[in-house]
């Protein structure tokens, strides 16, 4: 299931989690919370928006939209690796 | 197991413990059943809290015990280490699971890992009325079935459920052979390693551990259990199980995997959710929000409805400070200053209030621009637009990751430059920023929605909108030649979770609005006014005579590039000012032809033919970035080299976009 989540997500390169639920025939709160553990286990990367030194030093940061938007992850190297199915180990070199 | 199989009539103690999530209302539910029982300690050995309480029921008495809340049983926490090993060491009778009936996906985890333990687990699931409230029916007896394991529904806020807990707790520790739940299973592709794992660990795990738990952790990779059989399993045995759990790295999410799809499962049995009104309503506009081309198409529609609405709104009104605030303003301060030194009054009447003052009537197209924004932002609009664009600009060969920080770009370029930190790959950060001070930012489109109603009136929209799309064109042709040339890199996936669309929020617009307008009162108050008294000084000296300013002298220096796209020198200059900040280009013009009596708007459209306003803001919009944006751009880029490739490729497509729109309006009758 996971694996399916992050290759439906190569396959068309932006997906969004409403999407991958409806795929997986599963609803977007477990969509989430697949999200949430491959986050954890850095398969994927939450995006932190606004977070930047230069968004910090921002006068506008306090009514920036892009802050307060929804969530965005991306696949990270060890996610891509995993899908396709090379060793995870030699990523560490 | 230590567990009394059969029914007694003898009067005995059952240890009871209340596991779930945080605020789901397990503490609710532990004050209702233990009331003024409890007492409260803390773990051996641990700083969380213990609380424990007594409940007597016909001949039974319960020990209950609240565990901690948690969302997991890994032992990433001391909550989670103090739940587990409670459950492990002291082996309860009855493990009570409360659950969110609103949130039910999220809590059955946890029921997940509980179920593994082997221990009779009733699940109460509590705060139904949430869940009714959200339209969320769930079906108690398909669940039981499904789950292999008592339900009891709850509202423990409103007393509703104990007695049957009570119940269901009693029956079950009576009766622990009735107990067989549906338990999770590990995907295929690593059952056999688990299998092995099994063989190797079995013998060699103390009671009271379960061997096939354990088996499951070492191949989680769960720290404290592989720190554990590290010791049980001796120096002979455990290289070679390091070696299996090595070997098969991802079996974690295989694990994980075989959870997930059991709740999937669950949930699709019995849990029904709403299809009416927002979710439909979501899920009809995104048929079109979210199309590949209809998408498209609507967020242009949408950007053209926003200039549309500042146009509308806020040019009349920018119109009328700009006359009758400014403009009054300036005939008093002349007044005022009637006998003071000549350029004592110039300096306030041109320089600060031709300036600055003029930068002041932008409010109108500020606060209508913003509230805009902020209106799509808080509607769940915004994101699609991301998402469309993020598709797009895939579909085009463009880097995936070089999306979002570009997307920051219409705010600001800065931010822009500096999100590229979030590309791994030098060549993809390169590029995108690079590409960055070509998307059209917010104080060009400032720029834009200022001028384009000035020298164009009526036809001011379509001409703004052309300006963007020619804007967003050249990015999209640049980024392709050099993502195809100098910069090729690999495609990076997204996943982008788009809001239910929902009735926008004024208070939250209000706030937006009042935040970014204010911020740039700030900048029009220092650093804009500064600008425009240096621009007006040399503009009034060394003579006074604006044509022999050293302004002029500069501008005419220029003319022969001037003469190619269509501009005098107060034109060159304004853009030339431009460099230090978008917005100095309307200060200077401000000062430059506000001199000649009059609004601006009405001097320009008199003054400026259309062929040279129209290659002015071409021009503008694709001129090399503000001295900020040079800043930050050599700063992460770590080289002049690419810095000054790219503002001369700009200052390149910027000149060359400008001659032929200059001499294409012109072949079109649009010099006078």
């Amino acid at each position: 299931m996971f694996k399916e989540v992050l290759r439906l997500a190569i396959e068309r390169n932006t997906i969004s989690s409403e999407e991958l639920a409806l795929a997986l025939d599963t609803s977007p709160e477990l969509v989430h919370l697949m999200l949430e553990e491959l986050v954890r286990r850095d398969y994927l990367q939450a995006v932190v928006r606004g977070g930047s030194a230069a968004c910090k030093r921002c006068p506008l940061r306090g009514a920036c939209l892009h802050c307060r938007q929804s969530r965005i992850w991306m696949l990270t190297c060890k996610g891509a690796a995993w899908v396709a199915e090379e060793p995870i180990s030699s990523l560490r070199t | 197991m230590n567990r009394t199989p059969e029914h007694t009539s003898q009067e005995r103690t059952l240890l009871v413990g209340l596991a779930g999530q945080p605020n789901v209302g397990k503490s609710t539910l532990f004050n209702l059943l233990t009331g003024l029982t409890q007492h409260v300690g803390n773990w051996p050995g641990k700083t969380v809290e213990r609380k424990e309480g007594t409940l007597a029921h016909n001949k039974t008495r319960m020990r209950l015990v609240d565990l901690p809340g948690t969302y997991s049983l890994t032992a990433h926490s001391l909550e989670e280490q103090v739940a587990r090993d409670f459950i492990i060491q002291e082996q309860p009778d009855v493990i009570v699971m409360v659950a969110d009936a609103s949130s039910l996906e999220r809590n059955l985890y946890l029921l997940a890992e509980l179920l593994i333990l082997c221990t009779p687990v009733v699940l109460a699931l509590n705060m139904l009325d949430v869940a009714e409230a959200q339209g969320i029916q769930i079906e108690l007896h398909v669940l039981e079935a499904a789950l292999g394991l008592p339900v009891v529904p709850m509202v423990a806020t409103r007393n509703q459920g104990p007695d049957e807990l009570i119940a269901a707790i009693e029956h079950l520790a009576y009766n622990p052979a009735t107990f067989h739940p549906t338990l999770p299973q590990i995907a295929a592709p690593h059952r056999r390693v688990l299998d092995q794992l099994k063989e190797m660990v079995a013998g060699q795990v103390p009671a009271p551990f379960d061997p096939d738990w354990v088996a499951l952790k070492l191949l989680e990779g769960d720290t404290e259990i592989t720190r554990k059989a590290k010791g049980w399993a001796g120096k002979l045995l455990w290289p070679r199980i390091e070696a299996l759990l090595a070997a098969h790295e991802d079996a974690v999410l295989d694990i994980a995997s075989g959870r997930y799809e059991w709740i999937g499962r669950m949930v699709r049995a019995a849990v029904t959710r709403p299809r009416l009104g927002q979710v439909s309503l979501t899920d009809k506009l995104d048929r079109v929000a979210v199309h590949p081309l209809w998408g498209l198409v609507l967020l242009f529609c949408v950007f053209a409805a926003v200039f549309w609405l500042t146009f509308t709104l806020a040019v009349p009104l920018q119109e009328w400070l700009d006359v009758t605030v400014v403009g009054q303003a300036h005939v008093a301060a002349r007044h005022l200053l009637a006998g003071a030194p000549g350029w004592l009054a110039a300096l306030v009447a041109d320089g600060v209030l031709g300036g600055a003052g003029l930068v002041l009537t932008f409010l109108p197209i500020l606060a209508v621009f913003f509230g805009a924004l902020a209106l799509l932002e808080d509607t769940g609009y915004l994101a699609r637009s991301a998402y469309v664009m993020d598709r797009f600009m895939h579909a085009l060969g463009l880097h995936g990751k070089s999306f979002l920080p570009l997307f920051l770009g219409f705010d600001c370029n800065v931010p822009a430059v500096m999100g590229a930190r979030v590309i791994e790959s030098r060549s993809g950060r390169l590029l995108t920023i690079l590409l960055a001070p070509l998307v059209p930012c917010s104080a060009r489109l400032v720029v834009l929605a200022f001028l384009a109603p000035a020298f164009f009136g009526a036809a001011a929209l379509p001409v703004a909108l052309a300006l963007v799309a020619l804007n967003l064109l050249v990015l999209v042709l640049v980024g392709i030649t050099l993502s195809h040339t100098l910069f090729r890199g690999q495609h990076v996936a997204f996943i982008m979770e788009l809001p239910l669309y929902h009735m926008p929020n004024a208070r939250t617009i209000g706030t937006a609005v009042w935040n970014n307008t204010w911020a740039f009162v700030r900048k029009a108050g220092s650093f804009i006014l500064l600008a425009s008294v240096v621009v007006w000084a040399l503009s009034y000296f060394p003579t006074g005579a604006l044509e022999q300013s050293y302004l002029a002298r500069l501008g005419r220096s220029l003319s022969p590039m001037g003469e190619l796209i269509g501009m005098d020198w107060r034109m060159l200059v304004a853009l030339i000012s431009s460099f230090v900040a978008k917005e100095n280009a309307i200060v200077t013009l401000g000062v430059l032809y506000g001199q000649s009596g009059g609004g601006l708007a009405s001097t320009l459209a008199a003054q400026v033919p259309p062929a040279s306003a129209l290659a002015f803001l071409t021009v503008t919009m694709l001129f090399i970035p503000c001295l900020a944006t040079v800043a930050v751009m050599r700063q992460e880029t770590g080289s002049w080299r690419w810095t000054l490739f790219d503002v001369a490729l700009l200052l390149a497509i910027a000149l060359g976009a400008g001659i032929l729109v200059y001499h294409g309006a012109g072949a079109l009758g649009m010099e006078g």
